[in-house]
């Protein structure tokens, strides 16, 4: 099969148009428009062919290749640990983490380097890959791994220990225990070792919500503690006022981004498509590049706006979709799949949750990232978790809700029944729950495409019900 | 070995009897609170006059299926099987239940609670137990947590948690830990008298039994055993000697301990939560509130509480001393297909074990019993690996 008739291309009609929009701005250094479009089209296919497949099943990038905001990000993505790899270069320090929020990281000057981070790091450590050896890079890196943990250790975590099997830096380990996940902390335990020691902390969230201030007393003592240990490696000694100073700023990249995602829910007709519409939750202000990322969502928003007056939907989606939204654990629909079939997606809970999150700006800083850790809806007991689920929903014009876990995964799917069941009584709702297996790029196995397309057919026929009534 | 001990029989005897009577204790107005996890200071449940129970039954594939209706199957046998007693109401303890208490050491128990507290109406207690003891307010947080969880068990109760009341339970409890630890020493004895699956029988009597009736029964198996060990003409026992570690093993989960003892293995001891574990460094100093959360946040942690550092680690440091202590050829670390908290920690066990050249192998298994003939297998393997060993040192010994 020829190589080069598999990538994916970025029309030349568009690049005129492209170029006027303007570049992005990282480490307050310009990359223009014809940087940008210049990786795009050939150091990013030369670098990365596999990112470049033409199947969108197998991940391949958005076809709606006038949403310039969206190949922009593709961009960001690709070129992040070229950055990232600079900033380790020049000392910054990598800390492991798990969920919650990172503010208290980047105050300490450090990069906060979530699950992904190091198997994406080990990845990208060989460029020129095609798809083919792509999967069989990250399927030997994933068995790496997994030699060192149960066969029931969710795969998404699971390389969690390139921690400790690959060229990835880690100059410390900091992840919120039980926040979202409890794989990560057993996983983050495997890598323990007493023939090369990284220092670490493992931060405690005490899940359950009890009324006592000490809860969050005890979460901001954590918090505090970490800010000392990082202080050990980094020689930051955080204030209050630098720690306010990051989370004024992220508060204000959180507050941009729900902006953004109202924009499309309120949309007659959805302006772009499910992969698109990730570009408006962009959860990378944890990376630092936040002028980027505010450039990036201002750019979104004003395209969607455009959109949305002149009526235009985002590409590859059927007229009136049904719309879905997902709930669950880190695993996620291949949304090409979705909208094959003839729904899009409006929303992940997960990352919903990150923007939801808005920390106090004023008093104690650490009690106040503790307070906004422990409000977060994803952590909330069965009832309340399904009560903000079912404000989603509604406010996303949703049509339906479908829970997925990744296999492997107990403490997210233990939840899928209740928060599911509970949500269709409050909303009347179809709703759903799905066992995936995620381990690499090809997700979208054809058992979970029967069910997703069952599921549609289901909101479908509900939808045309409630217009008869 | 003579099993035929008479006080276990009267131990039995006692369990059968226990339904009833708690049947009637309800109606005398008594309550009955049922616990379930690992750090629950039962103490004060029994101190506030309420009858503790622990919920501890597993091995119940049929239950572990209909808890799946309501929890996915990544969710560990045990817990599934709790769902599936609350669902049929059948178990005597279950159906007597006026409250559950649970604690958020293991958070897929935590999160079965929350379920059993949505579908069945569970009045559900839940305490926290912080899993990091480096910042002071750790131990602020578990004193608060406990006080919490005490005003609950004073509300049911309808009064105040009395001092006196208080110290006869702690003291009622730490013989009932003393009498565990000694029976346990009866497990490793070159002649032994009671066999691992008799000593669990015993441990988990004391689920359900009056707590003052039991510690007497104890005494009794105890004073028992002693004679019995005055005895001069028992054999020396010569099969191989195995040390259980891992998961819980709960109630009627019998197909380990069955295939062990098929395959010729002597269990000399174990670091389980449904058997030892929950006895192990839990001392309680000062017969007070104070004294009691000292002694449960010093306790040996479960395996859901993290801890980064190999070198330090209690459970390893304790497994290995007492891989030591029994003398045991090997461990045989039960992991519950599902049960992260232990699953994950094969491997360092292991490794640790092989620096006091105690070999190790993980028996994942469930509750179904479809995997019976491949567990034997390899436990088959194991023992007669074990074996060899034992007659290839004995033969140098020579």
């Amino acid at each position: 099969m020829n190589k080069a008739k598999e990538i994916f291309r970025y029309p030349e009609e568009i690049k005129a148009a492209f170029l006027a929009s303007g570049g992005l701005t990282f480490e307050n250094k310009q990359v223009s428009a014809e940087e940008i479009w210049r990786f795009m089209t050939v150091d990013g296919p030369t670098r990365f062919p596999a990112s470049f497949t033409i199947d969108p099943n197998l991940g391949g990038f958005s076809p709606d290749v006038d949403f310039f905001a969206g190949i922009k990000h593709n961009y960001y993505r690709l070129t992040e640990f070229d950055r990232l790899r600079n900033r380790y270069q020049r000392g910054k320090k990598i800390v492991v983490v798990q969920d919650g929020p990172t503010e208290l990281l980047q105050a300490c000057g450090c990069v906060a380097a979530r699950p992904p981070f190091h198997w994406m790091w080990a990845m990208r450590d060989v460029e020129g890959l095609s798809l083919e050896e792509a999967e069989r890079r990250n399927s030997a890196l994933r068995n790496e791994c997994k030699k060192c943990m149960p066969a029931e250790c969710c795969s998404i975590v699971a390389p969690f220990h390139t921690v400790r099997t690959s060229k990835a830096p880690v100059d410390f380990l900091a992840p919120v225990s039980y926040m979202a996940c409890s794989d990560a902390v057993f996983t983050i335990e495997t890598t323990r070792s007493d023939d090369n020691p990284v220092p670490s902390f493992i931060m405690d969230f005490p899940v359950h919500d009890h009324s006592g201030s000490w809860r969050v007393e005890y979460l901001a003592a954590q918090f505090r503690l970490l800010a000392r240990k990082l202080g050990a490696i980094t020689s930051i000694k955080v204030t209050d006022e630098a720690l306010n100073t990051v989370i004024v700023r992220q508060n204000r990249l959180r507050r941009l981004a729900r902006e953004c995602t109202k924009l499309w829910w309120d949309a007659p007709t959805p302006p772009l498509n499910s992969s698109d519409r990730f570009v408006l939750g962009l959860r990378c202000w944890e990376q630092e590049d936040e002028t980027a990322v505010i450039e990036l969502l201002t750019e979104a928003r004003a395209e969607v706006a455009r959109r949305v007056t002149d009526r235009i939907k985002g590409a590859g989606i059927v007229d009136d979709p049904v719309r879905i939204l997902v709930c669950g654990s880190c695993a996620h629909l291949n949304a090409h799949m979705v909208e094959q079939a003839g729904g899009v997606i409006v929303g992940n809970e997960e990352w919903l949750n990150n923007m939801t999150m808005h920390i106090d700006e004023t008093g104690d800083p650490f009690i106040n990232l503790a307070s906004a850790a422990c409000a977060m809806p994803y952590e909330q007991p069965p009832e309340k978790r399904a009560a903000w689920i079912a404000q989603l929903a509604q406010m996303s014009r949703a049509d339906g809700v479908i829970f997925i876990y990744n296999w492997g995964c107990n403490y997210q799917s233990a939840m899928a029944r209740v928060l599911m069941d509970i949500v269709k009584t409050k909303t009347g709702l179809p709703t759903t729950w799905l066992d995936i297996i995620q381990s690499g790029r090809q997700t979208s196995g054809e058992q979970l495409r029967t069910r997703v397309e069952a599921f549609i057919e289901i909101m479908q026929r509900h939808r045309a019900a409630k217009k008869i009534k | 070995m003579n099993t035929s001990v008479i006080a276990i029989d009267n131990i039995r005897a006692a369990v059968a009897r226990r339904p009833a009577e708690l049947a009637v204790a309800r109606q005398a107005g008594k309550k009955v609170v049922g616990w379930i996890g690992y750090n629950i200071p039962e103490e004060l449940i029994h101190a506030c006059g309420l009858i503790p129970i622990r919920i501890c039954q597993g091995g119940d594939n049929r239950l572990a299926e209909i808890g799946a209706n309501y929890i996915s199957t990544q969710n560990c046998f045990f817990l599934r099987q709790c769902i599936g007693l609350f669902v049929e109401r059948q178990d005597p303890y279950v159906r007597e239940l006026d409250a559950l208490a649970t604690d958020t050491t293991c958070l897929q128990l935590y999160r079965m609670a929350t379920l059993l507290e949505h579908y069945f109406q569970t009045n559900v207690i839940f305490l926290g137990v912080p899993k990091n003891r480096e910042v002071p307010e750790a131990d602020a947080y578990f004193t608060q947590e406990v006080g919490q969880f005490l005003s609950q068990m004073e509300k049911m109760a309808g009064r105040p948690l009395d001092e006196g009341s208080l110290t006869r339970t702690l003291k009622l409890f730490a013989g009932i830990r003393q009498a565990i630890t000694q029976l346990y020493e009866y497990l490793a004895n070159d002649r032994p008298l009671i066999s691992w699956r008799d000593v669990l029988e015993v441990v988990q009597a004391g689920y359900c039994l009056d707590r003052a009736q039991y510690l007497i029964l104890l005494q009794e198996l105890l004073g028992e055993l002693a004679e019995r060990a005055a005895a001069p003409c028992r054999t020396v026992e010569r099969r191989v000697r195995v040390l259980l570690a891992g998961s819980l093993i709960a109630r009627g989960d019998t197909k380990l301990i069955t295939i062990l003892e098929e395959c010729g293995a002597r269990v000399v001891g174990d670091l389980i939560w449904s058997g030892m574990a929950p006895f192990v460094n839990l001392a309680v100093k000062e017969y007070s509130l104070a004294g009691l959360v000292a002694a449960y946040y010093s306790r040996l942690p479960h395996g859901a509480i993290p801890h980064m550092e190999v070198d330090n680690d209690d459970r390893l440091i304790v497994l290995q001393e007492l891989a030591k202590k029994t003398r045991a050829n090997g461990i045989v670390y039960y992991s519950l297909r599902y049960c992260d908290p232990f699953s994950f920690k094969v491997l360092c066990t292991k490794n640790a074990m092989k620096r006091i050249a105690v070999p190790l192998m993980e028996a994942q298994t469930e509750y179904s019993p479809e995997d019976t003939e491949n567990l034997r297998t390899r436990v088959e393997a194991f023992v007669e690996m074990l074996d060899c060993a034992q007659a290839r040192r004995e033969w140098q010994d020579e």
